[in-house]
């Protein structure tokens, strides 16, 4: 990670967000909407920085290339760097005002498909040259600005020749254009020092079962990806390859449903020691469980890559990705992340999006501000929980008849069924509370402190 | 069995006797329309196909009663006033039902069969008791056991999970009343041994470690296993997936989540999975998702054959009516070769306004020619019509040249490329669901 540069940012030809200046951390007191209130990056949080925990990183295709089009309407954001005939040309513009938006924001990090980055063509070799050339431009800004590349990903999702899914195409050819484009994605990857990798598999998995061979699409998705994880190695790739689960949307069933669901894939596959989880909030909310849920599961499994902040409009059953503004959420999850050790290679990617009716340069900036001071807070909870509250010991409490004697044994495997039994006759059996009011004040009670 | 029928001491369902097959211009409610259990299909019976069950605790021991108000429904077996006499008048009137509806199997949780007791070894003596009584009417009518399981969710020591509980006294309890069941199970010859882990989970993350509660349920099923296993139970250990309900989170979620599960802790040459259908729909799922995903494992074990209703987010048990279902759900069984030593166990209970003795046997009969018309459209489809070849000329480009070398494991991310470059922008290829769900509505509606 580059250290911070304090008050300096970078502009291009033009300036995208005029006005603007490098967002100032202005403390709890402040009234500016264009201030952080709580996140300050070289607050020491328990021997790190705020800016080496939360590893913030800005995401290329919401922020740079979504201009609020959805299935009803069209757009009602006029980006400056849309205004150019040529798509190359709005390419090279959209870059300048990209970085622009990191360094004045100040997150160390950001997040690209291949497509937001360089216009997509149906000509492997034009589309691969376009793709260099962006990246080669794309290198010079992360030099003149310090800010890093979190991970990659070819978008295998939009173009109509994936409307029967990539890797998991019933149709071979599919499959072999869905790897020029991956093997391309991830030389970008490697020639800007992408720490990460990520595939979501948007269009794996079915409409229909009628038509589909599961079993076999499912085979071929994992080949696919061993393929590419030879390919990535034999390039000198080092980082983590992730997977990011989705149960639904746009198709009726994605393969890749859940954290469980895709760990259990990676290890049908033998693709495990190479690949993790980038774990999505609100994919986790469309799964039927909560963002906590499966960051722990991947943790329970040494298998967490990446994190995708966001958060699902409860009563919406599709990907709303809001700003992750839920201190619930966020302070469960960066309770599950301290007690791991932190993100390691990974990063908090605000993979989320204005509303439709925002259409302020500057919304794009508040958005981004609240979402950072949340986790902000959100570590200082959380640290606070599991330093200064009694949360550790009552859990750990809970579980204490397994510690010691009988107990101890069974979790050892010393126990047979029959030893159960005998045990079972003596055991006094007292009602023990699980208290989770208790736990959940507590929680509030540090969301509410002052850090 | 022919149109024998048992009952015991009194008749409890007086006025009705062997459920008949007269077929699909019958107007008859108490009899089969498609379920013939003695019609081929492919060279096997309905029966052989089928292998119905019917559960204890809906069927006998529910009474209706909701969160929401008391039991509406009276029993004659509910009238002893002692529960030891009430459990024996009950496996009377099931084995009534049993050899009236004419169902080759049944499915008990422990305390179903007999009363729970005050301590460990009074529930043991009851449950041999019971055992014992229902081993005899088991050979006086050649009904056998699909399935037992135990009762690991409603007695309040369970509240907090049964071998995933915190407390390692609640966990022992938990493996008395394992090791009982299984030996009621291999006693009465049970084919299979189920777990459905209704409380193992979580109400709230902050006061769980997932990760130990997971480790436990592994030591726990290992021990299970190895107790069956020593006391001569050779049938299939089952985990019956549910996502939600009671508790927030279930470990159990869906079928790829067990499936990971049995794999991670080596226990997937003894353990397969039971398929409750409303239970896959809670998970965000198809009935038929789920059973795909277990036979594409070879772990599909046996099924819970009942239905949610769509709009409703919680597990309504209702009997399989939906046609596209019980279809969806013969196709995947059928191209696994059968459903042995499965079975279709119907987990679904009558609506609390059902009230009239009758209801439980219209309930059944429905559900099963349900399953009878879903298994001879889904024969048809397989036999008779174009879907087998339609799907797999949709993989077609898998079975010959570079796609069959991709499948084989063959080739590079580059020989992937350097083919995309050599051929055309692939051909738009259509994947045509209207016309499939066109052929198989072709079929239902014959």
């Amino acid at each position: 990670m580059s250290p911070p540069r304090e008050q300096s940012y970078f502009v291009g030809d033009v300036e995208h967000f005029p006005g603007i200046g490098r967002i100032p951390f202005e403390g709890l007191s402040s009234d500016n909407p264009l201030a952080f209130r709580l996140y300050n990056e070289t607050r020491i949080v328990g021997g790190k920085s705020m800016r080496e925990h939360l590893r913030f990183a800005v995401c290329y295709w919401h922020s740079f290339c979504n201009a609020g089009a959805d299935a009803f309407g069209r757009d009602t954001r006029i980006h400056s760097w849309q205004r150019h005939a040529d798509a190359l040309t709005r390419a090279q513009v959209r870059l300048d005002a990209a970085f622009e938006f990191f360094s004045k924001l100040g997150v160390p990090y950001y997040c690209f498909h291949d497509v937001d980055l360089a216009p997509e063509d149906d000509d492997i070799l034009r589309h691969e040259r376009q793709l260099a050339h962006m990246v080669a431009l794309t290198k010079e800004r992360q030099a003149a600005t310090g800010v890093q590349l979190l991970w990659g990903i070819a978008n295998l999702c939009t173009h109509p020749r994936y409307a029967h899914g990539a890797a998991s195409n019933p149709d071979f050819s599919v499959v072999a254009r869905a790897a020029a484009q991956v093997k391309s994605a991830l030389d970008a990857t490697m020639a800007l020092n992408g720490l990460n990798f990520v595939f979501w598999n948007g269009r794996d998995g079915y409409a229909s079962s009628l038509n589909t061979q599961m079993k076999r699409e499912r085979e071929n998705l994992a080949r696919f990806l061993a393929m590419a994880r030879d390919y990535g190695r034999s390039i000198g790739f080092k980082g983590n390859f992730l997977v990011e689960p989705k149960p639904v949307e746009p198709m009726k069933q994605l393969y890749d449903v859940d954290a469980a669901t895709v760990i259990a894939f990676l290890k049908e596959f033998d693709l495990h020691r190479d690949f993790k989880v980038n774990v999505e909030a609100n994919h986790a909310q469309l799964a039927g469980h909560g963002f906590a849920h499966d960051v722990q599961v991947c943790i329970d499994a040494n298998m967490l890559g990446s994190i995708d902040a966001n958060y699902g409009n409860p009563q919406n059953r599709w990907d709303t990705v809001h700003f992750p503004l839920n201190q619930r959420e966020n302070v469960a999850v960066m309770l599950a992340l301290l007690r791991d050790g932190g993100l390691k290679r990974g990063g908090l990617n605000l993979d989320a999006k204005l509303r439709r009716e925002s259409t302020d340069p500057a919304d794009l900036f508040i958005a981004h501000i609240g979402a950072m001071d949340a986790f902000a807070h959100a570590l200082l909870a959380a640290e606070a929980l599991l330093k200064r509250s009694p949360l550790e010991s009552w859990r750990q409490h809970r579980y204490r008849s397994f510690d010691t004697g009988p107990g101890a044994e069974f979790v050892r495997g010393e126990l047979s069924l029959s030893q159960l039994h005998q045990l079972s006759q003596r055991a006094d059996i007292q009602r023990q509370t699980g208290s989770q009011e208790a736990y959940e004040n507590l929680v509030n009670q540090y969301i509410a402190k002052h850090h | 069995m022919g149109n024998n029928y048992f009952i015991g001491a009194e008749e409890h369902f007086p006025g009705v006797e062997r459920i008949q097959f007269e077929g699909r211009d019958s107007d008859n409610p108490m009899a089969f329309k498609i379920y013939d259990e003695t019609k081929l299909v492919g060279g096997k019976t309905m029966r052989e196909h089928l292998r119905f069950a019917v559960c204890y605790w809906h069927s006998f021991v529910g009474v209706g009663a909701d969160p929401f108000g008391p039991g509406t429904r009276r029993h004659s077996w509910d009238k002893p006033s002692e529960a030891l006499a009430r459990a024996e008048a009950r496996v009377d009137a099931a084995f009534e039902f049993f050899t009236k509806l004419g169902v080759p199997y049944y499915c008990f949780h422990d305390f179903d069969l007999a009363p729970e007791g005050a301590s460990v070894a009074e529930s043991e003596k009851n449950l041999a008791h019971m055992t014992a009584l229902a081993k005899a009417r088991q050979k006086t009518t050649g009904v056998k056991l699909l399935w037992g399981t135990a009762n690991l969710f409603s007695n309040p020591r369970y509240m907090n999970g049964a071998m995933t509980n915190p407390d390692f006294s609640v966990l022992a309890y938990a493996g008395a009343q394992v090791k009982a069941a299984l030996d009621a199970t291999v006693e009465l010859g049970g084919e299979n041994y189920v777990f459905w882990g209704g409380r193992e989970g979580y109400a709230s993350l902050l006061n769980t470690d997932m990760k130990r509660e997971l480790v436990h349920m592994g030591c726990f099923l290992r021990m299970a296993r190895d107790y069956g296993r020593s006391i001569g139970f050779k049938g299939n250990f089952l985990i019956e997936p549910k996502p939600m309900e009671p508790m927030k989170h279930q470990y159990d979620f869906d079928a790829a989540t067990v499936i990971g599960f049995l794999r991670e802790h080596g226990l997937e040459r003894d353990f397969k999975l039971n398929i409750e259908a409303n239970h896959a729909t809670l998970s965000g799922h198809s009935f038929e998702h789920e059973l795909q995903m277990c036979a594409d494992a070879g772990l599909l074990g046996s099924i819970d054959a009942n239905r949610g209703n769509p709009q409703n987010g919680w597990d309504t048990d209702q009997f399989p009516t939906d046609l596209y279902d019980t279809t969806a759900a013969m196709l995947v069984v059928l191209r696994q070769g059968g459903l042995h030593p499965g079975g279709l166990n119907f987990d679904a209970k009558v609506r609390r306004e059902s009230s009239d003795p009758n209801d439980l046997f219209l309930a059944h009969i429905g559900g099963m020619d349900a399953f009878a018309r879903g298994l001879e459209v889904a024969h048809s489809l397989l036999t008779n019509s174009p879907l087998e070849q339609w799907r797999s000329e949709r993989y077609a480009s898998f079975d010959q040249s570079l796609g069959q070398e991709f499948e084989a494991g063959k080739g590079t991310l580059q020989t992937l490329r350097e083919y995309a470059l050599s051929a055309a922008e692939p051909a738009r290829i259509s994947a045509r669901q209207e016309a499939y769900e066109n052929l198989l509505n072709q079929h239902l509606l014959r």
